[in-house]
């Protein structure tokens, strides 16, 4: 009887042990980007920060929010960043350690496909307090 | 002179037993009488008795002479190899088959013919070359559509990276472009 049980939970489990196997972490980090004089910078984002020094001319970049989720084929991610935004990450194709996530913010809808675990993509411009935010999406 | 040319004419003639009673009657009168026509008629004689002798039995006289030769030849000849009897063997056989021999000779004539079009026609192609296919390298970050809501605008940047650039999908109003 024992037996029959364990069997019949694992039946029961596998499909959340594959639904999780499917699932995607994505980490959202939201960045204000501004004219501001510069100011100590968040380690979090140190080298993302001296990448975008080269190209952009904004001299103070400071972490607002990280956020962290998950995505799978069958359930989106939805958060709400900065302002009140609503930020929602769809996976919409998964292979070979690629990742093609359908990003919807207020302004913009995007479609990419990053590496998982690999360099983020970025969204950035939309107008907040004295500067502007730049959202750094990435997949673990 | 002319009497005895006239006789010895008939020589041949009384040989072979060609000459008439009369005429056979008159000569032997004469030989009776004549030494010089007698040795004649005798080598006349002679010599027929040899040709009817070698007529008879040729090989009584020819065949000793021309046997050690033969034989030699014989003893000292080795037996043909494998690839001459076989060539040997083809040989007779489209020899002694004339539709065949013409066949064979319009095959190789047709590949022959072909040969030296091919090889006029053809180009010759250099060298084959070690080909190396490179698999594309994917950016870790590919942007695949873009969509802005309406009066807003988009652009996609790509900063300047060692290894892969920040790939940048900026938004902007409309008026502020």
């Amino acid at each position: 009887m024992r037996q029959i049980l364990l069997i019949v939970c694992l039946f029961l489990l596998l499909p959340i042990s594959l639904a999780y196997a499917q699932a995607v972490p994505i980490e959202v980090q939201v960045i204000q980007a501004s004219r501001e004089p510069s100011s100590a910078v968040d380690p979090a984002i140190g080298q993302l920060v001296r990448e975008l020094q080269r190209d952009f001319a904004y001299t103070n970049y400071r972490l607002l929010e990280t956020h962290r989720g998950e995505v799978s084929p069958q359930s989106p991610w939805r958060t709400v960043i900065a302002g009140g935004r609503d930020l929602s990450v769809a996976l919409m194709k998964m292979d070979k350690g690629r990742v093609e996530l359908h990003i919807t913010t207020p302004r913009v809808n995007t479609r990419v496909s990053l590496q998982r675990g690999g360099r983020p993509i970025l969204l950035g411009g939309p107008p907040h307090g004295s500067g502007v935010l730049i959202m750094v999406i990435s997949a673990r | 002179m002319i009497r005895h040319r006239g006789y010895r004419h008939s020589l041949n003639a009384y040989v072979d037993g060609e000459l008439g009673p009369s005429e056979t009657r008159r000569l032997e009168e004469h030989l009776a009488g004549c030494g010089e026509c007698r040795v004649q008629l005798e080598r006349l004689q002679g010599l027929q008795g040899l040709l009817r002798q070698g007529l008879k039995d040729p090989a009584v006289d020819l065949t000793p002479a021309l046997w050690p030769g033969v034989r030699a030849r014989i003893e000292s000849g080795r037996p043909p190899g494998r690839v001459t009897a076989w060539i040997r063997q083809i040989w007779e056989a489209t020899w002694e088959r004339p539709r065949l021999s013409l066949a064979g000779a319009a095959v190789i004539s047709v590949l022959l013919l072909s040969s030296v079009y091919l090889l006029w026609e053809t180009p010759v192609a250099p060298p084959p070359r070690k080909t190396v296919v490179l698999e594309p390298r994917r950016a870790q970050v590919v942007v695949e559509a873009v969509e802005p809501e309406p009066d807003y605008g988009a652009m996609v940047l790509t900063t300047s990276d060692e290894d892969e650039g920040l790939h940048v999908i900026w938004v902007v109003a409309q008026g502020d472009k």
